[in-house]
Protein backbone atom coordinates (compact mmCIF):
# COMPACT_ATOMS: atom_id res chain seq x y z
CA UNK A 1 0.00 0.00 0.00
CA UNK A 2 2.81 2.28 1.22
CA UNK A 3 5.03 1.64 -2.32
CA UNK A 4 1.99 2.26 -4.31
CA UNK A 5 0.94 5.26 -2.86
CA UNK A 6 5.00 6.08 -2.50
CA UNK A 7 4.54 5.06 -6.67
CA UNK A 8 1.69 7.91 -7.63
CA UNK A 9 3.58 10.17 -5.54
CA UNK A 10 6.61 9.55 -7.62
CA UNK A 11 4.31 9.48 -10.92
CA UNK A 12 2.58 12.90 -9.82
CA UNK A 13 5.72 14.57 -9.37
CA UNK A 14 6.86 13.36 -12.83
CA UNK A 15 3.76 14.99 -14.37
CA UNK A 16 3.95 18.23 -12.41
CA UNK A 17 7.63 18.35 -13.72
CA UNK A 18 6.86 17.51 -17.01
CA UNK A 19 4.01 20.39 -17.23
CA UNK A 20 6.04 22.47 -15.70
CA UNK A 21 9.76 22.22 -17.38
CA UNK A 22 8.56 24.48 -20.63
CA UNK A 23 7.71 27.11 -18.24
CA UNK A 24 11.13 27.85 -16.68
CA UNK A 25 11.79 29.24 -19.80
CA UNK A 26 10.89 33.00 -20.71
CA UNK A 27 10.47 32.36 -24.19
CA UNK A 28 8.24 29.78 -23.85
CA UNK A 29 6.14 31.69 -20.81
CA UNK A 30 5.82 34.42 -23.72
CA UNK A 31 4.73 32.11 -26.30
CA UNK A 32 2.38 30.72 -23.81
CA UNK A 33 0.50 33.70 -23.59
CA UNK A 34 0.45 34.62 -26.97
CA UNK A 35 -0.85 30.98 -27.89
CA UNK A 36 -3.74 31.58 -25.43
CA UNK A 37 -4.31 34.66 -26.40
CA UNK A 38 -4.45 34.20 -29.92
CA UNK A 39 -6.16 30.51 -29.82
CA UNK A 40 -9.14 32.39 -27.37
CA UNK A 41 -9.99 35.60 -29.87
CA UNK A 42 -9.60 33.10 -33.26
CA UNK A 43 -11.85 30.79 -31.52
CA UNK A 44 -14.11 33.16 -30.52
CA UNK A 45 -14.54 35.23 -33.59
CA UNK A 46 -14.42 32.14 -35.82
CA UNK A 47 -17.96 31.15 -34.42
CA UNK A 48 -19.12 34.20 -36.64
CA UNK A 49 -16.91 33.41 -39.93
CA UNK A 50 -18.40 29.57 -39.60
CA UNK A 51 -22.27 30.24 -38.93
CA UNK A 52 -22.25 32.97 -41.57
CA UNK A 53 -21.21 30.36 -43.95
CA UNK A 54 -17.76 32.97 -44.28
CA UNK A 55 -14.79 30.25 -44.24
CA UNK A 56 -14.06 30.33 -47.46
CA UNK A 57 -13.67 34.21 -46.73
CA UNK A 58 -11.48 33.71 -43.32
CA UNK A 59 -9.21 31.19 -45.56
CA UNK A 60 -9.20 33.79 -47.91
CA UNK A 61 -8.18 37.17 -45.28
CA UNK A 62 -5.47 34.63 -43.29
CA UNK A 63 -3.74 34.55 -46.28
CA UNK A 64 -3.77 37.83 -48.02
CA UNK A 65 -3.48 39.32 -44.70
CA UNK A 66 0.17 39.07 -45.81
CA UNK A 67 -0.13 41.86 -48.35
CA UNK A 68 -1.59 44.15 -45.61
CA UNK A 69 1.57 43.25 -43.09
CA UNK A 70 4.03 43.89 -46.29
CA UNK A 71 2.62 47.14 -46.42
CA UNK A 72 2.88 48.12 -43.36
CA UNK A 73 5.98 47.30 -43.11
CA UNK A 74 7.21 49.23 -46.18
CA UNK A 75 4.92 52.38 -45.02
CA UNK A 76 6.00 51.98 -41.28
CA UNK A 77 1.92 51.55 -40.32
CA UNK A 78 1.12 49.53 -37.36
CA UNK A 79 0.60 45.84 -38.55
CA UNK A 80 -2.74 46.09 -37.53
CA UNK A 81 -3.67 48.61 -39.95
CA UNK A 82 -1.98 46.83 -42.56
CA UNK A 83 -3.76 44.04 -42.02
CA UNK A 84 -7.59 45.47 -41.56
CA UNK A 85 -6.93 47.39 -44.85
CA UNK A 86 -6.30 44.24 -46.83
CA UNK A 87 -8.96 42.19 -45.24
CA UNK A 88 -11.38 45.22 -45.87
CA UNK A 89 -10.15 45.06 -49.57
CA UNK A 90 -10.23 41.09 -49.65
CA UNK A 91 -14.00 41.16 -48.38
CA UNK A 92 -15.08 43.99 -50.74
CA UNK A 93 -13.30 42.82 -54.15
CA UNK A 94 -14.85 39.20 -52.91
CA UNK A 95 -18.47 40.90 -52.91
CA UNK A 96 -17.57 43.03 -56.27
CA UNK A 97 -16.60 40.10 -58.12
CA UNK A 98 -19.10 37.24 -56.06
CA UNK A 99 -21.96 40.34 -57.42
CA UNK A 100 -21.45 39.23 -61.01
CA UNK A 101 -24.10 36.88 -61.77
CA UNK A 102 -22.07 34.58 -63.73
CA UNK A 103 -19.20 34.28 -60.69
CA UNK A 104 -19.49 33.37 -57.00
CA UNK A 105 -17.38 33.93 -53.96
CA UNK A 106 -15.70 30.73 -54.34
CA UNK A 107 -14.38 32.07 -57.89
CA UNK A 108 -13.56 35.07 -56.59
CA UNK A 109 -11.56 33.92 -53.41
CA UNK A 110 -9.94 31.75 -55.98
CA UNK A 111 -8.77 34.54 -57.66
CA UNK A 112 -8.01 37.03 -54.98
CA UNK A 113 -6.19 34.58 -52.38
CA UNK A 114 -3.42 33.05 -54.91
CA UNK A 115 -3.04 37.37 -56.65
CA UNK A 116 -2.99 39.09 -53.29
CA UNK A 117 -0.88 36.45 -51.10
CA UNK A 118 1.47 36.32 -54.16
CA UNK A 119 1.30 40.37 -54.33
CA UNK A 120 2.53 40.55 -50.63
CA UNK A 121 5.29 37.64 -50.78
CA UNK A 122 6.31 39.74 -54.15
CA UNK A 123 6.47 43.11 -51.62
CA UNK A 124 8.59 41.79 -49.10
CA UNK A 125 11.24 40.09 -51.48
CA UNK A 126 11.48 43.70 -53.28
CA UNK A 127 11.82 45.61 -50.15
CA UNK A 128 14.61 43.46 -48.87
CA UNK A 129 11.36 42.15 -46.42
CA UNK A 130 11.73 38.49 -47.59
CA UNK A 131 13.85 37.16 -44.26
CA UNK A 132 10.40 38.07 -42.75
CA UNK A 133 8.41 35.67 -44.73
CA UNK A 134 9.38 32.39 -43.45
CA UNK A 135 7.81 33.99 -39.70
CA UNK A 136 5.01 35.08 -42.01
CA UNK A 137 4.11 31.98 -43.56
CA UNK A 138 4.50 29.45 -40.58
CA UNK A 139 4.57 31.45 -37.47
CA UNK A 140 7.55 32.36 -34.40
CA UNK A 141 5.78 31.82 -31.49
CA UNK A 142 8.69 30.89 -29.86
CA UNK A 143 9.98 34.72 -30.44
CA UNK A 144 7.53 36.68 -29.52
CA UNK A 145 8.36 39.97 -27.86
CA UNK A 146 6.41 41.81 -25.51
CA UNK A 147 4.83 44.10 -28.45
CA UNK A 148 3.22 40.79 -29.98
CA UNK A 149 1.66 39.94 -26.46
CA UNK A 150 0.29 43.68 -26.18
CA UNK A 151 -1.36 43.52 -29.47
CA UNK A 152 -2.46 39.76 -28.28
CA UNK A 153 -4.05 41.58 -25.44
CA UNK A 154 -5.70 44.31 -26.93
CA UNK A 155 -7.25 42.57 -29.59
CA UNK A 156 -8.81 39.46 -27.13
CA UNK A 157 -9.37 42.73 -25.54
CA UNK A 158 -11.59 44.43 -27.96
CA UNK A 159 -13.44 41.09 -29.08
CA UNK A 160 -14.57 40.75 -25.56
CA UNK A 161 -15.98 43.89 -25.32
CA UNK A 162 -17.63 43.92 -28.55
CA UNK A 163 -18.82 41.07 -28.14
CA UNK A 164 -20.26 42.11 -24.40
CA UNK A 165 -21.72 45.56 -26.14
CA UNK A 166 -23.11 44.46 -29.22
CA UNK A 167 -22.62 40.20 -29.30
CA UNK A 168 -26.22 39.59 -30.22
CA UNK A 169 -27.17 42.47 -32.54
CA UNK A 170 -24.41 40.26 -34.33
CA UNK A 171 -25.88 37.17 -33.49
CA UNK A 172 -28.76 38.54 -35.08
CA UNK A 173 -27.36 39.82 -38.13
CA UNK A 174 -25.72 36.70 -38.60
CA UNK A 175 -29.33 34.69 -38.20
CA UNK A 176 -31.23 36.99 -40.17
CA UNK A 177 -29.90 39.88 -42.15
CA UNK A 178 -33.55 40.85 -43.02
CA UNK A 179 -34.94 41.02 -39.48
CA UNK A 180 -32.01 42.71 -38.29
CA UNK A 181 -32.50 45.80 -40.53
CA UNK A 182 -36.45 45.83 -39.99
CA UNK A 183 -35.47 46.11 -36.01
CA UNK A 184 -33.64 48.96 -37.16
CA UNK A 185 -29.88 47.67 -36.75
CA UNK A 186 -27.30 48.93 -38.83
CA UNK A 187 -25.96 45.43 -40.42
CA UNK A 188 -23.20 46.84 -42.33
CA UNK A 189 -21.55 48.63 -39.60
CA UNK A 190 -22.15 45.51 -37.87
CA UNK A 191 -20.37 43.54 -40.64
CA UNK A 192 -17.90 46.13 -40.71
CA UNK A 193 -16.95 45.76 -36.94
CA UNK A 194 -16.91 41.90 -37.40
CA UNK A 195 -14.49 41.78 -40.12
CA UNK A 196 -12.21 44.25 -38.58
CA UNK A 197 -11.98 42.22 -35.10
CA UNK A 198 -11.27 39.15 -37.99
CA UNK A 199 -8.69 41.16 -39.72
CA UNK A 200 -6.78 42.24 -36.45
CA UNK A 201 -7.22 38.60 -34.82
CA UNK A 202 -5.74 37.17 -37.55
CA UNK A 203 -3.27 39.78 -38.08
CA UNK A 204 -2.15 38.75 -34.39
CA UNK A 205 -2.24 35.08 -35.17
CA UNK A 206 0.33 35.32 -37.92
CA UNK A 207 3.04 35.11 -35.01
CA UNK A 208 1.52 32.36 -33.43
CA UNK A 209 0.76 30.09 -36.42
CA UNK A 210 1.68 31.73 -39.23
CA UNK A 211 -0.62 32.25 -42.66
CA UNK A 212 -0.73 28.56 -44.33
CA UNK A 213 -1.98 27.50 -41.26
CA UNK A 214 -4.19 30.77 -39.43
CA UNK A 215 -7.40 29.12 -40.85
CA UNK A 216 -7.23 26.02 -38.95
CA UNK A 217 -6.76 28.24 -35.78
CA UNK A 218 -9.56 30.38 -36.73
CA UNK A 219 -12.12 27.75 -38.23
CA UNK A 220 -10.51 24.46 -36.41
CA UNK A 221 -12.43 25.50 -32.92
CA UNK A 222 -15.30 26.76 -34.01
CA UNK A 223 -15.82 23.62 -35.52
CA UNK A 224 -15.60 21.37 -33.22
CA UNK A 225 -17.62 23.50 -30.74
CA UNK A 226 -20.76 23.35 -33.29
CA UNK A 227 -20.07 19.54 -33.08
CA UNK A 228 -20.69 19.70 -29.56
CA UNK A 229 -23.20 22.76 -28.98
CA UNK A 230 -27.07 23.21 -30.14
CA UNK A 231 -26.98 27.35 -29.25
CA UNK A 232 -24.55 30.00 -30.14
CA UNK A 233 -23.38 31.24 -26.96
CA UNK A 234 -22.28 28.14 -25.45
CA UNK A 235 -20.60 27.52 -28.89
CA UNK A 236 -18.30 30.23 -28.64
CA UNK A 237 -17.29 30.06 -25.43
CA UNK A 238 -16.24 25.96 -26.32
CA UNK A 239 -14.84 27.17 -29.34
CA UNK A 240 -12.29 30.05 -27.53
CA UNK A 241 -11.64 27.40 -24.46
CA UNK A 242 -11.01 24.95 -27.62
CA UNK A 243 -8.81 27.68 -29.37
CA UNK A 244 -6.42 28.55 -26.19
CA UNK A 245 -5.99 25.05 -25.12
CA UNK A 246 -4.89 23.55 -28.41
CA UNK A 247 -2.61 26.60 -28.44
CA UNK A 248 -1.21 25.90 -25.07
CA UNK A 249 -0.94 21.54 -26.10
CA UNK A 250 0.65 22.57 -29.00
CA UNK A 251 3.60 23.87 -27.30
CA UNK A 252 4.18 21.46 -25.12
CA UNK A 253 4.54 19.08 -28.12
CA UNK A 254 6.99 21.53 -29.79
CA UNK A 255 8.72 21.54 -26.23
CA UNK A 256 8.90 17.34 -26.28
CA UNK A 257 8.95 16.34 -30.01
CA UNK A 258 10.67 19.34 -31.54
CA UNK A 259 7.72 19.79 -34.02
CA UNK A 260 6.84 23.37 -35.43
CA UNK A 261 4.67 25.50 -32.85
CA UNK A 262 2.19 26.01 -35.86
CA UNK A 263 1.86 22.90 -37.38
CA UNK A 264 1.65 21.08 -33.88
CA UNK A 265 -0.89 23.85 -32.36
CA UNK A 266 -3.11 23.51 -35.94
CA UNK A 267 -2.97 19.28 -35.35
CA UNK A 268 -4.09 19.31 -32.08
CA UNK A 269 -7.06 21.87 -32.91
CA UNK A 270 -7.69 18.91 -35.54
CA UNK A 271 -7.54 16.52 -33.13
CA UNK A 272 -9.88 18.37 -30.80
CA UNK A 273 -12.56 18.85 -33.71
CA UNK A 274 -12.35 15.21 -34.92
CA UNK A 275 -13.19 14.18 -30.91
CA UNK A 276 -15.70 16.21 -30.97
CA UNK A 277 -17.27 14.73 -33.77
CA UNK A 278 -16.90 11.88 -32.18
CA UNK A 279 -18.46 13.28 -28.30
CA UNK A 280 -21.20 15.10 -30.59
CA UNK A 281 -22.63 11.83 -32.37
CA UNK A 282 -22.43 10.04 -28.87
CA UNK A 283 -24.47 12.96 -27.38
CA UNK A 284 -26.95 12.75 -30.31
CA UNK A 285 -27.25 9.23 -30.50
CA UNK A 286 -27.77 9.31 -26.33
CA UNK A 287 -30.40 12.29 -27.03
CA UNK A 288 -32.00 10.72 -29.63
CA UNK A 289 -32.54 7.33 -27.12
CA UNK A 290 -33.64 9.80 -24.86
CA UNK A 291 -31.30 9.19 -22.02
CA UNK A 292 -29.70 12.63 -21.77
CA UNK A 293 -30.51 16.35 -22.03
CA UNK A 294 -29.94 18.31 -25.19
CA UNK A 295 -26.59 19.64 -24.98
CA UNK A 296 -26.22 23.70 -23.94
CA UNK B 1 -62.02 51.46 -32.99
CA UNK B 2 -59.63 54.22 -33.68
CA UNK B 3 -60.00 54.94 -37.50
CA UNK B 4 -56.71 57.06 -37.59
CA UNK B 5 -54.08 55.64 -39.88
CA UNK B 6 -51.17 54.21 -38.50
CA UNK B 7 -49.60 53.15 -41.23
CA UNK B 8 -49.92 55.33 -44.68
CA UNK B 9 -48.31 55.52 -47.78
CA UNK B 10 -48.21 58.21 -50.34
CA UNK B 11 -46.76 57.91 -54.07
CA UNK B 12 -44.58 55.33 -53.08
CA UNK B 13 -42.23 54.20 -55.48
CA UNK B 14 -38.89 52.44 -55.66
CA UNK B 15 -36.56 51.45 -58.43
CA UNK B 16 -33.71 48.64 -58.59
CA UNK B 17 -31.19 50.28 -61.05
CA UNK B 18 -33.49 51.23 -64.32
CA UNK B 19 -36.12 48.95 -63.53
CA UNK B 20 -39.05 50.61 -61.27
CA UNK B 21 -40.46 48.04 -59.05
CA UNK B 22 -42.90 50.00 -57.12
CA UNK B 23 -44.90 53.06 -58.74
CA UNK B 24 -46.71 55.52 -56.95
CA UNK B 25 -48.77 53.15 -54.63
CA UNK B 26 -50.77 55.21 -51.68
CA UNK B 27 -52.88 53.49 -49.03
CA UNK B 28 -54.01 53.98 -45.52
CA UNK B 29 -54.42 51.77 -42.68
CA UNK B 30 -56.02 52.10 -39.64
CA UNK B 31 -55.72 50.43 -36.31
CA UNK B 32 -57.39 47.24 -35.98
CA UNK B 33 -57.16 46.17 -39.79
CA UNK B 34 -56.51 43.13 -40.96
CA UNK B 35 -54.99 44.08 -44.40
CA UNK B 36 -53.79 40.87 -47.15
CA UNK B 37 -51.57 42.44 -49.59
CA UNK B 38 -52.04 40.18 -53.07
CA UNK B 39 -50.38 40.42 -56.64
CA UNK B 40 -48.38 37.61 -58.96
CA UNK B 41 -44.82 36.62 -58.91
CA UNK B 42 -42.76 39.93 -58.99
CA UNK B 43 -45.70 42.76 -58.56
CA UNK B 44 -43.51 43.89 -55.61
CA UNK B 45 -45.15 42.45 -52.99
CA UNK B 46 -41.70 42.28 -50.86
CA UNK B 47 -40.64 45.37 -52.14
CA UNK B 48 -43.62 47.30 -50.78
CA UNK B 49 -43.05 45.86 -47.31
CA UNK B 50 -39.28 46.28 -46.92
CA UNK B 51 -40.03 50.28 -48.29
CA UNK B 52 -42.82 50.46 -45.24
CA UNK B 53 -40.20 49.79 -43.03
CA UNK B 54 -37.87 52.10 -44.73
CA UNK B 55 -35.15 49.08 -45.50
CA UNK B 56 -35.07 50.12 -49.19
CA UNK B 57 -34.96 53.34 -50.96
CA UNK B 58 -37.81 54.84 -52.09
CA UNK B 59 -39.17 57.96 -53.19
CA UNK B 60 -43.09 59.12 -51.51
CA UNK B 61 -43.48 59.16 -48.39
CA UNK B 62 -44.04 56.46 -45.60
CA UNK B 63 -45.91 57.56 -42.44
CA UNK B 64 -45.81 54.35 -39.72
CA UNK B 65 -47.23 55.43 -36.55
CA UNK B 66 -45.53 52.70 -33.43
CA UNK B 67 -43.14 50.49 -33.92
CA UNK B 68 -43.03 47.88 -36.87
CA UNK B 69 -42.76 44.17 -36.31
CA UNK B 70 -41.72 42.15 -38.94
CA UNK B 71 -41.90 38.63 -40.26
CA UNK B 72 -39.58 38.20 -43.01
CA UNK B 73 -39.56 35.10 -45.57
CA UNK B 74 -38.98 31.90 -44.10
CA UNK B 75 -36.69 30.07 -47.01
CA UNK B 76 -34.15 33.38 -46.30
CA UNK B 77 -33.06 32.18 -43.20
CA UNK B 78 -30.60 29.04 -42.39
CA UNK B 79 -32.02 26.89 -40.51
CA UNK B 80 -28.55 24.92 -39.39
CA UNK B 81 -27.57 28.06 -37.14
CA UNK B 82 -27.30 26.89 -33.95
CA UNK B 83 -30.00 28.79 -31.68
CA UNK B 84 -33.11 27.07 -29.94
CA UNK B 85 -36.98 28.62 -30.43
CA UNK B 86 -36.62 30.23 -27.28
CA UNK B 87 -33.36 31.98 -28.40
CA UNK B 88 -35.54 33.12 -32.00
CA UNK B 89 -38.18 34.63 -30.17
CA UNK B 90 -36.10 36.54 -27.48
CA UNK B 91 -34.26 38.16 -30.73
CA UNK B 92 -37.54 40.04 -30.79
CA UNK B 93 -36.80 41.84 -27.06
CA UNK B 94 -33.53 42.79 -28.57
CA UNK B 95 -34.69 46.38 -29.32
CA UNK B 96 -35.99 47.44 -25.82
CA UNK B 97 -32.80 46.00 -24.44
CA UNK B 98 -30.44 48.47 -26.28
CA UNK B 99 -26.54 47.37 -26.79
CA UNK B 100 -24.98 45.25 -24.24
CA UNK B 101 -28.13 44.62 -22.00
CA UNK B 102 -28.83 40.64 -22.36
CA UNK B 103 -32.37 39.64 -22.23
CA UNK B 104 -33.60 38.80 -18.30
CA UNK B 105 -35.94 36.82 -16.67
CA UNK B 106 -38.80 39.13 -17.83
CA UNK B 107 -37.84 38.88 -21.56
CA UNK B 108 -38.04 35.26 -21.23
CA UNK B 109 -41.48 35.19 -19.24
CA UNK B 110 -42.49 37.30 -22.12
CA UNK B 111 -40.91 34.93 -24.26
CA UNK B 112 -42.08 31.46 -22.81
CA UNK B 113 -45.72 33.28 -22.79
CA UNK B 114 -45.74 33.98 -27.04
CA UNK B 115 -44.27 30.26 -27.25
CA UNK B 116 -47.47 28.74 -25.61
CA UNK B 117 -49.71 31.68 -27.62
CA UNK B 118 -48.32 29.93 -31.04
CA UNK B 119 -48.52 26.00 -29.68
CA UNK B 120 -45.00 26.06 -29.03
CA UNK B 121 -44.65 25.98 -25.09
CA UNK B 122 -42.80 21.97 -25.30
CA UNK B 123 -40.44 22.97 -28.48
CA UNK B 124 -38.72 26.04 -26.28
CA UNK B 125 -35.00 24.51 -25.77
CA UNK B 126 -35.71 22.38 -29.46
CA UNK B 127 -33.64 23.46 -31.99
CA UNK B 128 -34.58 25.95 -34.90
CA UNK B 129 -33.55 23.38 -37.54
CA UNK B 130 -35.23 20.67 -35.89
CA UNK B 131 -38.45 21.98 -36.08
CA UNK B 132 -41.31 21.23 -38.88
CA UNK B 133 -41.74 24.04 -41.75
CA UNK B 134 -44.58 25.49 -40.16
CA UNK B 135 -43.52 25.12 -36.38
CA UNK B 136 -40.17 27.32 -37.24
CA UNK B 137 -42.90 30.14 -39.12
CA UNK B 138 -44.91 30.27 -36.20
CA UNK B 139 -41.45 30.95 -33.83
CA UNK B 140 -40.49 33.81 -36.35
CA UNK B 141 -44.28 35.17 -35.71
CA UNK B 142 -43.09 34.61 -32.11
CA UNK B 143 -40.39 36.78 -32.35
CA UNK B 144 -42.16 39.42 -34.23
CA UNK B 145 -44.65 39.46 -31.56
CA UNK B 146 -41.95 39.55 -29.01
CA UNK B 147 -41.36 42.76 -30.62
CA UNK B 148 -44.35 44.45 -29.41
CA UNK B 149 -44.59 46.24 -32.49
CA UNK B 150 -48.20 48.49 -33.76
CA UNK B 151 -47.91 47.09 -36.80
CA UNK B 152 -46.86 43.72 -37.93
CA UNK B 153 -45.95 42.97 -41.25
CA UNK B 154 -46.11 39.68 -42.40
CA UNK B 155 -44.13 38.31 -45.60
CA UNK B 156 -45.77 35.69 -46.80
CA UNK B 157 -45.83 33.64 -43.64
CA UNK B 158 -48.40 30.85 -44.55
CA UNK B 159 -46.43 29.78 -47.66
CA UNK B 160 -45.61 25.98 -47.34
CA UNK B 161 -47.15 25.77 -44.01
CA UNK B 162 -48.98 23.15 -42.86
CA UNK B 163 -52.47 22.89 -41.79
CA UNK B 164 -52.45 23.03 -38.31
CA UNK B 165 -49.46 25.52 -38.32
CA UNK B 166 -51.59 27.89 -40.43
CA UNK B 167 -54.20 27.85 -38.25
CA UNK B 168 -52.90 28.77 -34.96
CA UNK B 169 -50.95 31.58 -37.08
CA UNK B 170 -54.46 32.98 -38.57
CA UNK B 171 -55.74 32.88 -34.81
CA UNK B 172 -52.32 34.39 -33.55
CA UNK B 173 -52.75 37.38 -36.56
CA UNK B 174 -56.74 38.12 -35.53
CA UNK B 175 -55.86 38.14 -32.01
CA UNK B 176 -53.54 41.14 -33.20
CA UNK B 177 -56.08 42.81 -35.17
CA UNK B 178 -58.22 42.47 -32.18
CA UNK B 179 -56.08 43.71 -29.91
CA UNK B 180 -56.13 47.39 -32.24
CA UNK B 181 -52.64 46.50 -33.99
CA UNK B 182 -52.43 47.02 -37.41
CA UNK B 183 -51.68 43.80 -39.72
CA UNK B 184 -50.04 43.49 -42.92
CA UNK B 185 -49.59 40.20 -45.03
CA UNK B 186 -48.29 39.49 -48.52
CA UNK B 187 -49.67 36.19 -49.69
CA UNK B 188 -50.33 33.78 -53.10
CA UNK B 189 -53.55 32.61 -51.80
CA UNK B 190 -55.95 34.54 -52.85
CA UNK B 191 -58.95 32.58 -51.06
CA UNK B 192 -57.30 32.45 -47.72
CA UNK B 193 -56.76 36.11 -47.96
CA UNK B 194 -60.26 36.92 -48.77
CA UNK B 195 -61.41 34.70 -45.42
CA UNK B 196 -59.35 36.17 -43.18
CA UNK B 197 -58.43 39.86 -44.33
CA UNK B 198 -60.87 42.42 -44.23
CA UNK B 199 -59.15 44.52 -46.31
CA UNK B 200 -57.08 43.80 -49.41
CA UNK B 201 -54.37 45.79 -51.04
CA UNK B 202 -53.86 44.49 -54.76
CA UNK B 203 -50.29 44.62 -56.42
CA UNK B 204 -49.15 44.36 -59.60
CA UNK B 205 -45.88 46.96 -59.56
CA UNK B 206 -48.11 49.41 -58.67
CA UNK B 207 -51.26 49.33 -56.54
CA UNK B 208 -54.22 48.28 -59.20
CA UNK B 209 -56.80 48.05 -56.15
CA UNK B 210 -57.13 49.26 -52.33
CA UNK B 211 -60.39 48.36 -50.41
CA UNK B 212 -62.62 46.43 -48.29
CA UNK B 213 -62.22 42.91 -49.10
CA UNK B 214 -65.85 42.17 -50.65
CA UNK B 215 -64.70 45.29 -53.12
CA UNK B 216 -61.96 44.03 -53.95
CA UNK B 217 -62.21 40.16 -54.18
CA UNK B 218 -64.01 40.19 -57.18
CA UNK B 219 -63.44 38.37 -60.72
CA UNK B 220 -63.00 41.72 -62.60
CA UNK B 221 -60.68 43.61 -60.04
CA UNK B 222 -58.81 40.49 -59.69
CA UNK B 223 -58.25 40.73 -63.57
CA UNK B 224 -56.45 43.64 -63.64
CA UNK B 225 -53.88 42.57 -61.60
CA UNK B 226 -53.30 38.80 -62.44
CA UNK B 227 -54.81 39.04 -66.31
CA UNK B 228 -54.10 35.86 -68.00
CA UNK B 229 -53.03 34.04 -64.71
CA UNK B 230 -56.13 34.14 -63.19
CA UNK B 231 -58.81 31.27 -64.32
CA UNK B 232 -62.25 31.65 -63.21
CA UNK B 233 -65.15 29.07 -62.97
CA UNK B 234 -68.94 29.70 -62.42
CA UNK B 235 -67.52 32.94 -61.34
CA UNK B 236 -66.72 31.70 -57.62
CA UNK B 237 -63.56 29.57 -57.58
CA UNK B 238 -60.46 31.45 -57.87
CA UNK B 239 -57.44 29.18 -59.71
CA UNK B 240 -54.34 30.85 -59.73
CA UNK B 241 -51.84 29.79 -62.46
CA UNK B 242 -48.46 31.14 -63.24
CA UNK B 243 -45.06 29.63 -63.45
CA UNK B 244 -44.18 28.99 -59.82
CA UNK B 245 -47.52 28.71 -57.39
CA UNK B 246 -50.63 26.51 -58.21
CA UNK B 247 -53.14 27.55 -55.99
CA UNK B 248 -56.16 25.35 -56.11
CA UNK B 249 -58.81 27.95 -54.10
CA UNK B 250 -62.59 27.39 -53.70
CA UNK B 251 -62.94 30.68 -52.76
CA UNK B 252 -65.85 32.82 -51.06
Amino acid sequence: MTGAAAGLGELATTALDWIGEPWGSGFMRRAFAEAVLCGASAGALGCFVLVRRLSFLGESIAHTIVLGVALALVLGLPLGLGGVLVAVATAGLTGAIAGDRRLSADTATGILLPTLFAAGIALLAVTGGGRRLDDLLFGSILGVEEADLVLAALVALAVLVVLGVAGKEMVLVAFDRAAARALGYRVAMLDAVLLTLVALAVTSGLRAVGSILLAGLLLGPPLAARLLCRTFWPMVAVAAAIGALSGMAGLYLTWYLAIGAGPAIVLVVATAAALAAAVGSALRAREASGDGAPAG
Amino acid sequence: MSTTPTLSASELSVSFGPREALTAVSFELSAGTFAGVLGPNGAGKTTLLRALLGTLDHRGSVRLAGRPAYVPQAGAIDTAFPVDALGVVLMGRYPRLGWRRRPGSEDRRRALEILEQVGLSAQGRMSFGALSGGQRQRVLVGRALAQEGDVILLDEPLTGVDGPSAAVLLDVFEAQRRAGRTVVMTTHDLAQAARVCDRLLLLNRTLVADGRTDQVFRPEVLRRAYSGELLLIDGQTALLDDAHHHDHDHGS
